[in-house]
């Protein structure tokens, strides 16, 4: 195996792992869909900050640079709502712009541009406004309350925008080159825990797919209770419901992967299967998306419960630096457990 | 309904009937123009006509005028601004989806492109647009127009930032809207930014546009951002104008009849009336 960003056959490593038949990380199926679509779709461009001489603060875009040029791999100045804002103009024009946020954090300064103009464009009439904002978000890195963050909550009131946050290379990969040829803006959220976890490698199709935004998959199938989560949280999740089995307790796992729009239907089956739904998110409490989920089980799904509605979730606080804070203020294997053998006793 | 933009005519008396419409759709929409509002944004939309492709402007002041200069019909602008559409519109040239009507008209294939009240959004998106142009080469401008006292945001620095950073093909012209905050000169902002940059003082009508002419035709032939202050002109600039035609001492014009000038007027009038006919105007 060649080092990692060395050049073979004119492609970066991180981009040529499958062609080679080879394993890919998260973040490696996340640099394979931006290669390919800016390879295919002349439309598509990259902007963000140090995304190409540095490569990404990820590294995310190493190479690209030297493959696409200066004006697709554009390094802007730190400004995330002039390049954000610059992106929909863009896309006005036809254009598929990528805008990487160096962490999802540091969207706030966009929060205008994305909320007053790119996500009221089409109800404007101004037309579609095809772009993506990808980026890293999530805890567990010691990042602190400025790298840490998760932004979903943020937006998903926003009528207009679509969030995706995959939990695998194989949907990170299909779910980004659905979103760079959706003809609406995405927010994609990428959770650097899971960008080079050695667990999650594996061997992606040699050939273009995607995966269809919208739509949720069940990971693991139960009988005892339904437990809904997204990001990060379906691995954690995934633990516990591998301890809660040896228990004999089956619970079914739903990997949201698009919180806007919310597969309303496959979590709803479910719950009508089970009797029993169980939110786990690593975004904090008030306001997170269990609140809304929630309710729309309540809504169609009522007679059908057996027991209360119940969450896992990070506290109300920013995230902690501290390395024992941090681990507290997430949601843990044991916290899930837990929550799940009180639901099931129901 | 006649297209008075599309008579055959010379800049000065083009300029004129623009104007003149602006100011009648305004009347008859409820407002009160001032002239110096209107002189700018309309002279900008007439200085980008003629293009080989539709160059874009973006606008925030004098809205209505310059979008009737590009040639969108009164009567669609009018529906557009109260929402008073048949049906949800499924094409996306057609102006305003009339949910909710807008102060500002998108028409992708007339070059407009609405901005949004926040300030400094407007010009992000125009450097957008501007480096899609330079991406693909194509030679066309983008021009924002907004009011000098967005330059207070921070989105507008980073926008034209970015633009001047990437040397985008983007005028920012700017209405100077003569309000108490202190600024630094137009000229020492240019240079800090490393844009082209200057205040047009001129106060006529005519002049005005002349420059504003000039710079859009220059930013086509050489990329790179722009940034234009127009002084605050006084409302006779419209009367100064009717004068000089009538007199003839507009350049290489002859001499317009004032009867003329009054047909001009009452055509203007008479478009706006049907344009608002029948439409309720508080939904505007």
């Amino acid at each position: 195996m060649s080092p990692e960003g060395a050049i073979s056959d004119g492609r970066p490593d991180q981009v040529s792992r499958t062609a080679r038949g080879e394993e890919v990380t998260f973040l490696e199926a996340i640099a394979e869909a931006l290669w390919e679509e800016m390879e295919v779709d002349p439309r598509v461009f990259l902007i963000g900050e140090d995304i190409g001489a540095y490569g990404g603060a990820f590294k995310v875009t190493r190479g690209f640079l030297d493959r696409f040029g200066p004006d697709r791999v554009i390094d802007a100045p730190i400004s995330e709502g002039g390049f954000t804002g610059a992106a929909a103009g863009a896309a006005h024009m036809g254009m598929r712009p990528v805008v990487e946020m160096q962490f999802m954090d540091f969207i706030s300064p966009a929060y205008d541009v994305l909320t007053n103009y790119v996500a009221t464009s089409e109800f404007r009439g101004a037309g579609p406004l095809p772009m993506v904002v990808r980026g890293p978000v999530g805890g567990g890195g010691r990042g602190g309350p400025f790298h840490s963050q998760n932004v979903e909550m943020a937006f998903f009131h926003t009528p207009g925008l679509t969030i995706v946050y995959p939990s695998t290379p194989y949907d990170a990969k299909g779910l980004l080159k659905a979103s760079i040829r959706l003809d609406a803006p995405v927010l994609f959220e990428e959770h650097k825990g899971l960008y080079r976890a050695p667990a999650l490698r594996e061997r992606l199709p040699d050939e273009d797919y995607i995966v269809p935004i919208g739509s949720a998959k069940t990971v693991r199938e139960g009988d005892a209770l339904t437990l809904v989560t997204y990001g990060m949280m379906v691995h954690r999740s995934l633990e516990a419901a591998t301890t809660l089995a040896e228990e004999g307790i089956e619970v079914e796992v739903i990997d949201l992967r698009t919180l806007l729009p919310l597969d309303d239907d496959h979590i709803v089956d479910a719950v009508r299967r089970t009797g029993r739904l169980l939110i786990v998110h690593e975004d904090t409490r008030t306001g997170g998306i269990a609140g809304e989920i929630a309710m729309r089980v309540n809504e169609r799904a009522f007679a059908w419960l057996d027991g209360p509605i119940l969450r896992v979730t990070a506290d109300d606080t920013p995230v902690p630096f501290a390395a024992r804070l941090e681990d507290a203020f997430l949601p843990s294997v044991e916290e899930i457990a837990d929550a799940a053998r009180t639901l099931a006793s129901y | 309904m006649s297209n008075l933009t599309s008579r055959p005519g010379a800049p000065a008396t083009e300029l004129l009937r623009n104007l003149y419409r602006a100011r009648a759709f305004e009347r008859a929409s409820g407002g009160e123009p001032e002239a110096h509002d209107l002189v700018a944004p309309v002279a900008a939309a007439l200085a980008l006509r003629g293009a080989p492709r539709p160059d874009v402007l973006t606008l925030a002041g004098g809205a209505s005028g310059a979008a009737l200069a590009r040639g969108l019909p009164a009567r669609d602008l009018a529906r557009y601004l109260a929402a008073d559409l048949p049906a949800f519109p499924t094409d996306h040239e057609v102006p305003g989806l009339g949910h909710v009507g807008l102060m500002h008209p998108t028409y992708h294939s007339l070059g407009l492109v609405a901005p949004v009240a926040s300030g400094g959004v407007s010009i992000s998106v125009a450097a957008g647009i501007a480096l899609a142009f330079a991406l693909r080469g194509e030679g066309r401008v983008a021009v924002a127009v907004d009011r000098s006292s967005v330059t207070d945001s921070g989105g507008w620095h980073e926008g034209l930032n970015l633009a001047a950073a990437r040397g985008a093909p983007l005028v920012v012209l700017l209405l100077d809207d003569a309000s108490r905050r202190r600024r630094p000169p137009i000229g020492r902002r240019g240079v800090a930014y490393g844009v082209k940059a200057e205040r047009i003082e001129e106060g006529s009508a005519e002049g005005i546009a002349h420059r504003i002419g000039k710079i859009v035709a220059a930013a086509r032939e050489t990329p790179g951002a722009w940034l234009v202050e127009v002084a605050r002109g006084t409302d006779d600039a419209v009367t100064e104008l009717e004068a000089r035609l009538v007199q003839g001492t507009v350049s290489g014009i002859e001499p317009v009849e004032p009867e003329t000038l009054a047909a001009w007027a009452a055509e203007a009038a008479e478009e706006a009336a049907e344009a608002w006919a029948g439409i309720t105007k508080e939904a505007a």
